[in-house]
C-alpha cells in the first residue's frame, strides 16, 4: 500500500531518515520514537509537504512521477496547524469540501462529530488552539483518502474528543479501507482498534511485530 | 464636551492618530510637500488642478472614493479592535446609554476619525461649486455622510450586542461557497496589507497617469516612463513577499491538495492580474489618446510578468528580506537596460519563462530554510 524505496532526508548534510525499502499494509500504525528522532519529517515526507531523495508511493503511485494523482490519495493534518486568521471555519471546509469534491453530508456528518457548529462562522482568528487542532482533523477527514496522516492528533484537544476520534479513525479504516499513520506521545493502546507500531529510532523506520 | 465624548475621544481619536502618525505624515508630504517641490507649481494652482481632474475624470473620481473606503475601513477595525481589547471593555457601560444618544456619540466620534478626509472634501466641494461640478460634489457629500453614519451604526452594535461577530466590518468577509485560493491573498491583503497595498497602487497609477499624459505626437517616448513605473512594480515586491511568508505559515496545507502543477501556477497568474487591475485600468484609459495600443499591451505584459516573476523568485526559497531586495534592485538594473537597448519585449518573455520554469522545479522541492533547525 505504502511503499518506500532508496528514501532518504538530509538537514546540512546530516540524515534525518534513511530508507532503503520499506512496505507498510493497509493498516492502522502508530508511529512511535523520541523527541527529535523526526517524526514530523517522516510524515511530512509522506504528505508531500517536504522534498527528498528516493520514492514514495501509495498504492503504486509515485508522488514524485505522479503528484496529482499522489495528493489525492494522502490526507495529512499537522501537529500544531496555522490557518489565516480571517478564514471561517467554514469556508476552509467548503474549501476542501470542492476541491477534493465530497459530498455536503460527509462534512455535515464531521462537523456533527466534532461539535463544531457553534464556532465555525467565526475566523479562526478567534479559535483556541484545541479549536484549530479539531478543525485541521476534521479537514483531513474530508474526502475519501487512501491514506491520512496524522501528527499528534491527540494534543490539545479535550477529553470528549481524544475519546471519539479512535472512533472516527475505526470507522474510516472499516468503511473506506483508509490506512491511518499517526505520530502520538499518548497511549492507543485502549482503544478498541487494531494498531500496528513503527518505530523511528536513529533515522531508520522499522515495524514492531 | 461631556465625559463620555471625552473618554471617546481619548480612547479612539488620540490613539488612532497617534499610532498612525508615520501615515499622515507621509500622506501630507506626498500631498503637499514632495508634489510641490517636484512640479514647482504653485500650491493652490496644484491642488486646484488636482481637484478639477477628480471631478472631472471619472476613473481617478472613483480611485479617491475607494482610497477612502480602505481609510474608512481602517478607522472602523481600529476601533472595533480597541472595543475588544481588555483594556477598553469598560465601554460597553456606553450600552446603558439611549441608543439615539449612543449612535449620536458615535457619529461624531466617526467624524472626528474621519476629520483629514472631511477637511480635503470641505476644500472639494466649494472648488467643485465653483467649477459648476454639482454631481460630484453631491456624491462626494452623500458617500461621506453615508461613510460615517454605517460606522456609527457598527460601533452602536459591537457595544449593544458584544461577542457577536460583526460581519460588515471587514471587506470581501464574503462567506461563498466556492472559493478559489487566490481569493485567500486578496483577503489577507483587504484585512492586513491595505496600506501598503494602497501605496504602491498610488505610486504607480499616479506615475503612469501623470507621465504618460505628457506624451504628444511630437514627443513620444516611454523610456523614462517605463523606468519610473517599474519601480512601483518592483514595490509590489514587498507585498509579495509578505504574501509567500504568510503562505509558507499559513497556508502550507495547499501543499497536500491535489491539484496541477498548472493549476497551482494559474492561482498566482489569477491573483497577480487582479492586483493588477488599478495599473490595467489606469492604461486602458490613456489609450489611445496618449498611449499608442502596442504600447499599452506592452505596459500591461510587462507589469504582469514582472510580479510574476518575483513571485516565482520566492519558490527557489523564502530569502531574507534584504537578500530579495539586493535582488530586485538587481532586477532593476536589468529593466533599465533592456528600456535603454529597447528590448523590453524580450525581456517580458524572458520574465514569463523564467517564472514557469522557476515554479515548475521549485514548488515540490521548495522548503522553509526555517526547518533546518528544527528537524522533527
Amino acid at each position: 500500500m505504502l511503499q518506500f524505496d532508496g528514501v532518504s532526508k538530509k538537514y546540512n548534510q546530516q540524515p534525518v531518515i534513511e530508507i532503503s525499502h520499506l512496505k507498510l499494509e493497509r493498516n492502522i500504525y502508530w508511529l512511535q520514537g523520541k523527541n527529535g528522532s523526526g517524526k514530523t519529517t517522516f510524515l511530512s515526507m509522506i504528505g508531500g509537504l517536504i522534498p527528498f531523495r528516493g520514492n514514495i508511493s501509495v498504492d503504486g503511485v509515485n508522488l514524485h512521477e505522479q503528484p496529482l494523482y499522489y495528493r489525492r490519495l494522502v490526507h495529512f493534518a499537522e501537529a500544531e496547524p496555522l490557518y489565516p486568521e480571517f478564514l471561517t471555519g467554514f469556508e476552509l471546509i467548503n474549501f476542501y469540501q470542492e476541491v477534493r469534491k465530497a459530498a455536503t453530508a460527509q462534512t455535515d456528518m464531521l462537523i456533527n462529530f466534532f461539535k463544531m457548529h457553534s464556532f465555525l462562522r467565526q475566523p479562526t482568528g478567534t479559535y483556541s488552539s484545541g479549536m484549530i487542532k479539531k478543525l485541521s482533523l476534521l479537514l483531513a477527514f474530508i474526502g475519501k483518502p487512501s491514506l491520512v496522516l496524522l501528527d499528534e492528533p491527540l494534543a490539545t484537544l479535550d477529553e470528549a474528543s481524544v475519546q471519539m476520534l479512535p472512533d472516527l479513525i475505526g470507522a474510516y479504516h472499516k468503511e473506506f479501507k483508509t490506512c491511518f499513520i499517526f505520530s502520538s506521545h499518548q497511549s492507543f493502546n485502549n482503544y478498541p482498534l487494531t494498531i500496528h507500531k513503527i518505530l523511528i529510532s536513529e533515522n531508520s523506520i522499522q515495524e514492531i511485530p | 464636551m461631556t465625559i463620555s465624548r471625552s473618554i471617546l475621544v481619548r480612547s479612539f481619536v488620540k490613539p488612532f492618530y497617534q499610532r498612525h502618525a508615520g501615515l499622515f505624515v507621509m500622506v501630507f508630504v506626498l500631498m503637499f510637500g514632495i508634489v510641490n517641490i517636484l512640479d514647482r507649481a504653485k500650491f493652490t494652482d496644484y491642488h486646484f488642478f488636482l481637484i478639477k481632474g477628480l471631478l472631472t475624470n471619472p476613473f481617478l473620481f472613483v480611485l479617491v472614493l475607494f482610497l477612502w473606503l480602505l481609510y474608512i475601513k481602517k478607522t472602523e477595525q481600529f476601533t472595533l479592535n480597541t472595543l475588544l481589547s481588555p483594556e477598553y471593555s469598560f465601554l460597553h457601560i456606553l450600552s446603558v446609554l439611549e441608543q439615539k444618544k449612543l449612535y449620536y456619540l458615535m457619529t461624531g466620534m466617526q467624524s472626528l476619525l474621519l476629520l483629514p478626509v472631511l477637511i480635503y472634501a470641505a476644500i472639494i466641494i466649494p472648488t467643485g461649486i465653483y467649477l459648476h461640478a454639482y454631481t460630484g460634489c453631491l456624491i462626494i457629500v452623500i458617500y461621506l455622510a453615508a461613510g460615517i453614519l454605517i460606522s456609527a451604526r457598527i460601533y452602536v452594535t459591537a457595544i449593544l450586542k458584544p461577542g457577536k461577530p460583526i460581519r460588515f466590518g471587514s471587506i470581501l468577509s464574503l462567506n461563498l461557497k466556492s472559493m478559489p485560493y487566490w481569493s485567500f491573498f486578496i483577503r489577507f491583503i483587504a484585512e492586513n496589507k491595505k496600506l501598503l497595498f494602497a501605496g504602491i497602487k498610488i505610486y504607480s497609477c499616479v506615475i503612469l497617469y501623470e507621465m504618460i499624459r505628457n506624451q504628444t505626437r511630437i514627443v513620444y517616448d516611454l523610456r523614462m516612463i517605463l523606468i519610473f513605473y517599474s519601480l512601483g512594480l518592483l514595490g509590489h515586491g514587498l507585498l509579495i513577499y509578505q504574501l509567500r511568508e504568510m503562505e509558507e505559515t499559513r497556508l502550507s496545507f495547499y501543499r497536500t491538495i491535489p491539484l496541477s502543477l498548472l493549476k497551482r501556477f494559474m492561482q498566482y497568474g489569477m491573483l497577480y492580474f487582479i492586483l493588477l487591475i488599478p495599473e490595467f485600468v489606469t492604461i486602458a484609459a490613456l489609450t489611445p489618446a496618449y498611449l499608442h495600443a502596442g504600447d499599452a499591451i506592452l505596459f500591461i505584459t510587462f507589469s504582469f510578468t514582472l510580479v510574476l516573476f518575483l513571485n516565482s523568485l520566492l519558490f527557489i526559497q523564502i530569502f531574507r528580506s534584504k537578500d530579495y531586495f539586493k535582488i530586485i534592485l538587481c532586477v532593476f538594473f536589468l529593466i533599465y537596460f533592456c528600456v535603454l537597448s529597447k528590448t523590453v519585449g524580450w525581456f517580458c518573455f524572458g520574465l514569463f519563462l523564467s517564472s514557469i520554469l522557476i515554479f515548475v522545479i521549485g514548488y515540490y522541492q521548495f522548503e522553509k530554510k526555517k526547518l533546518l533547525s528544527h528537524q522533527a
